[in-house]
């Protein structure tokens, strides 16, 4: 009989507390936070799915999301306080992106990531952004360029269609990457573009990137110096990581495409008798000739393979001055290691890494390194030779 | 309280057994024909379907003769022809010399009735007892004994295919209700002189004809020894069905799991026969019990030995996947639809939500509420009469469709899952009490606790299963117990010539059914 009584209590006595229907909760997809500057009070806005719009039996008229905004000291207090707002439980398991002011990332992202983090109400595996030159909150205002209704999934298509030249990171990557030695993040940035001469007139983008500085942002780079990023990290895509347009050399003003595919890339620590540490890049990237604008046709195997080697080497010019031009400016202007070169001395060579570790971002402001680029055309498509207009 | 009701009810049946006993101690047949019929017509005074027929036969003198059977249970076709008339014509008797009357009887029996089953008797007893059984009596003025003559002709079904378990490929046979019949379709097919069956009357007012078949040197002595020291055991006025014995014979009677199997088709009680199992046969009913009864029997059908092994081993799997489904899919989604949101993709979170949204019950409201309907709407089916089938199925429709998501009743989604439910719940259907039981207690745990609950739950169940055994063999052999060479036929089903050895579990010993050189393939020598 007792024990008849605890199993009984086990299942009447508990449970239920978190039951939550789906009708009552209220399905957040995309999160902006936004600084105010003045009274010191973070405005969060959140997108909410209105699941009737989006229902396949009959949708109703309504708008497919809800946006409102919440200010507040704190984000929990913010979290919290949403609820009152709208008729439903806020639900932030489903959120997707979540962007965040260029003035609260210059400040650092700890504080904001720690209460998604700690209570992972917020998944880990949600997009991270920063906005650049606009409010956080325009972002997801903007209504230029979305195919789906909701702006949460466009954001999201932005950051999973990000290849070569733009950077899409994780909450946990991010964290990952603030709270690991040897390497700062390199974040996304959304950027709202107006040209009345473009179609739409005003858009968002997913370009460059934000190098961050352990959790604050100290500067923007641009999306030839994304790429330079992507090829020493070898992040981005795996194959299909973007195209590279270089001199013909058969006319003048005409150019070959290079369509890069999988990459092969190793930063290698070295550290010489002076304890002087310098550090190798060494890039194996295949490419597929994927276009050619000279009409001129060779005659011989022998040209033709002459001819790709030039390219080859055209290309790893290319590369390698891309990839010194975002180092540099990671060195020279942010001081900050959005490589992870520190982390590769600390794999390779514990004992240097222990040396330098405290001050590793003014080491590496000014370490040396050396770029290796072999860039191999796998392909050049079966054309025989480019197309020549005969008279 | 209980105790007190316990000691009066056995005081009553011990009384009652007494009585019985006195009179089966009964009396041997009266000298004289009158007495006998006198006595004959008390016992059955009051039951107008037993048939007396006075006549005379000529020995010499006229003998004074009478049989009885009961009509409808005998060939009265059979008694006029092969009973009365022979024994009417005199003459026959002529040319059998010194016929003194002491041998009369056995001459008639001898010489003169051609039924391949005659049998003296000599109680009132045994009388009754074969007469009550099917069988004619034949008293003779002048003697203590009597002649039972075999002369079954009651009406009874052909052998059909068995509705329960229909077939694509294999035998359409099913059995019927004839204990005769039955065993005889399972002779046919095991032509050995080491098949044998045991009767057994069960049942203090039916007496019901009960036989157990299994194969000497196969079946294990130990668990036929079991099967009958439960049968004997039965002390019961009725066995209607073979579900009576079922009910009193089964290891686990709390349990909502089966352990005594069934089967209509004989190829199948054939197969498990050949198995090492143990068929019980009952008169009345087409479902043989088969004992042990293990949980793999409920995926594995005839036919995967039938078809080639490769497709049948894919079906068993998604046997295994319908029944994690049926058992568990109300529970997993009202899980998700209450506790787990952040289980399921975004988009279809949206597109649940949507469907949540005009629904005015909680979700496990709406599961409970579909499942029930949906078991109202089977049990509809199963009961009504067949000319109003069709009303039932455009009902049902209706209900647990369409126009119970229009009508703002239930969502879209609760529908595909009751659908979903209820179709894999048709496929393994022996199982199906156990099934239906689990999957409210399922439901009712995930409702409250959701993945929790539905975790523990499943934990209980397993456990709950591991604890069982058939007659011997742990339930959930060869998995339970591991038996690997069981494997081959267990949850997939290998060539047949991979089964060389008889199951381990079922016969408790190793034996061998197959050679070693059953592998089939081109012949040597071909390139």
């Amino acid at each position: 009989m007792r024990v008849l009584i605890v199993l009984l209590s086990l299942f009447l006595l508990t449970g239920c507390w978190d039951r939550k229907e789906l009708a009552e909760i209220g399905i957040v997809s995309a999160i902006t936070i936004d600084k105010d500057t003045d009274t010191n009070e973070y405005t969060l806005t959140s997108e909410y799915l209105r699941p009737s719009a989006q229902s396949t039996l009959s949708p109703s008229p309504d708008e497919s999301s809800l946006k409102v905004s919440v200010t507040g000291k704190t984000i929990d207090e913010i979290l919290l306080k949403a609820n009152k707002t709208i008729d439903r439980k806020s639900f932030y398991a489903h959120n997707k992106v979540i962007v965040i002011s260029e003035e609260i990332a210059r400040e650092g992202l700890i504080p904001i990531i720690d209460s998604f983090q700690r209570g992972k109400q917020v998944r880990g595996y949600v997009w991270l952004a920063i906005t650049k030159g606009s409010d956080a909150k325009t972002i997801i205002n903007t209504e230029g360029n979305n195919i789906t209704p909701v702006s949460a999934n466009f954001l999201k298509g932005l950051f999973e269609n990000a290849d070569y030249n733009a950077v899409g990171i994780n909450m946990l990557t991010y964290h990952k990457k603030v709270l690991g030695a040897g390497v700062d993040p390199l974040v996304g940035v959304l950027k709202r573009e107006e040209n009345a001469d473009k179609v739409p007139a005003e858009l968002v983008k997913l370009s460059g990137g934000a190098a961050f500085k352990e959790d604050k942002l100290v500067g923007f780079i641009d999306e030839t110096e994304v790429r330079g990023y992507n090829l020493v990290t070898g992040e981005g895509p795996v194959t299909d990581r973007g195209s590279l347009p270089l001199p013909s050399l058969l006319d003048e003003d005409k150019l070959v495409t290079l369509l890069l595919k999988e990459l092969k890339s190793e930063i290698k620590p070295k550290v010489d008798k002076n304890g002087q540490i310098s550090f190798t890049i060494d890039i194996h990237q295949k490419a597929r000739l994927s276009g050619q604008e000279s009409t001129d046709e060779f005659k011989t195997r022998k040209e033709i393979s002459d001819y790709l080697k030039d390219i080859e080497k055209e290309g790893e010019k290319t590369i390698k001055k891309e990839i010194e031009m975002v180092i540099d400016k990671a060195q020279q202007d942010f001081q900050s290691d959005i490589f992870g070169f520190g982390r590769v001395l600390n794999i390779e060579q514990p004992k240097e890494w222990q040396k330098v570790k405290d001050d590793w971002s003014e080491t590496f402001a000014d370490v040396n390194y050396n770029v290796k680029v072999d860039v191999e055309i796998v392909d050049s498509g079966l054309t025989k030779g480019p197309f020549e207009p005969k008279e | 309280m209980f105790r007190f009701l316990k000691k009066i009810r056995s005081l009553k049946s011990s009384s009652t057994n007494g009585a019985q006993n006195n009179q089966a101690n009964g009396e041997s047949i009266d000298i004289k024909l009158n007495s006998n019929l006198n006595k004959l017509q008390q016992i059955f005074e009051h039951s107008a379907d037993v048939k007396f027929r006075e006549f005379e036969i000529y020995n010499r003198a006229p003998v004074n003769v009478f049989v009885c059977f009961i009509q409808g249970l005998v060939s009265e076709e059979y008694i006029n022809f092969h009973i009365i008339k022979p024994l009417m014509r005199a003459d026959l008797f002529e040319d059998i010399e010194n016929t003194s009357s002491e041998d009369l009887l056995k001459i008639i029996g001898k010489r003169v009735l051609s039924s391949s089953d005659i049998k003296e008797v000599q109680t009132m007893d045994k009388v009754n007892e074969g007469i009550l059984a099917g069988k004619a009596i034949i008293f003779l003025d002048g003697f203590r004994k009597a002649l039972l003559i075999g002369a079954h002709g009651f009406e009874s079904r052909g052998i059909e295919e068995p509705e329960t378990e229909a077939s694509v490929r294999g035998s359409r046979e099913g059995f019927n209700e004839v204990l005769k019949v039955n065993i005889s379709l399972i002779r046919r097919r095991i032509q050995n002189k080491k098949l044998v069956f045991e009767d057994m009357q069960i049942g203090k007012q039916t007496k019901t004809n009960i036989w157990i078949g299994y194969i000497k040197g196969i079946a294990n002595p130990e668990v036929i020894d079991e099967v009958r020291n439960r049968l004997k055991r039965i002390d019961t006025d009725m066995i209607l069905e073979s579900g009576y014995i079922e009910q009193f014979i089964e290891d686990h009677p709390y349990s909502i799991f089966p352990t005594v199997g069934n089967s209509e088709k004989p190829d199948k009680v054939s197969g498990k026969i050949l198995e090492g199992r143990i068929a019980i046969f009952c008169d009345g009913t087409p479902f043989v019990l088969t004992v042990p009864h293990l949980f793999i029997e409920s995926i594995q059908v005839p036919e995967d030995y039938y078809s080639r092994p490769y497709l049948a081993s894919l079906m068993r799997l998604f046997r295994i996947l319908a029944l994690f489904l049926t058992i568990s899919t109300p529970a997993i989604f009202v899980s998700v639809a209450t506790y787990h949101h952040e289980m399921v993709p975004s988009l279809l979170l949206t597109t649940m939500a949507a469907a949540e949204e005009k629904v005015p019950f909680p979700a496990f409201l709406e599961a409970l509420l579909m499942i029930i309907l949906f078991e109202l709407l089977r049990e509809a089916g199963v009961r009504m009469p067949r000319p109003v089938g069709s009303a039932i199925s455009i009902v049902g429709a209706l209900v647990i469709g369409e126009a119970a998501v229009q009508a703002g009743l239930v969502s879209a989604p609760m529908v595909i899952v009751v659908a979903l439910t209820a179709i894999t719940g048709f496929i393994v259907t022996s199982l199906n009490d156990a099934v239906i039981l689990a999957r409210f207690f399922l439901l009712f745990l995930s409702g409250a606790l959701g993945f929790y609950g539905l975790l523990m739950g499943t934990f209980v169940l397993i456990g709950h299963v591991c604890s069982l055994r058939s007659f011997g063999t742990p339930y959930l052999t060869p998995m339970g117990p591991i038996f690997f060479s069981e494997w081959k036929d267990a949850i997939i089903r290998m060539p047949l010539w991979f089964l060389k050895s008889r199951p381990q579990s079922i016969t408790w010993t190793e034996s061998k059914r197959e050679g070693s050189e059953n592998k089939p393939g081109r012949p040597e020598g071909e390139s």
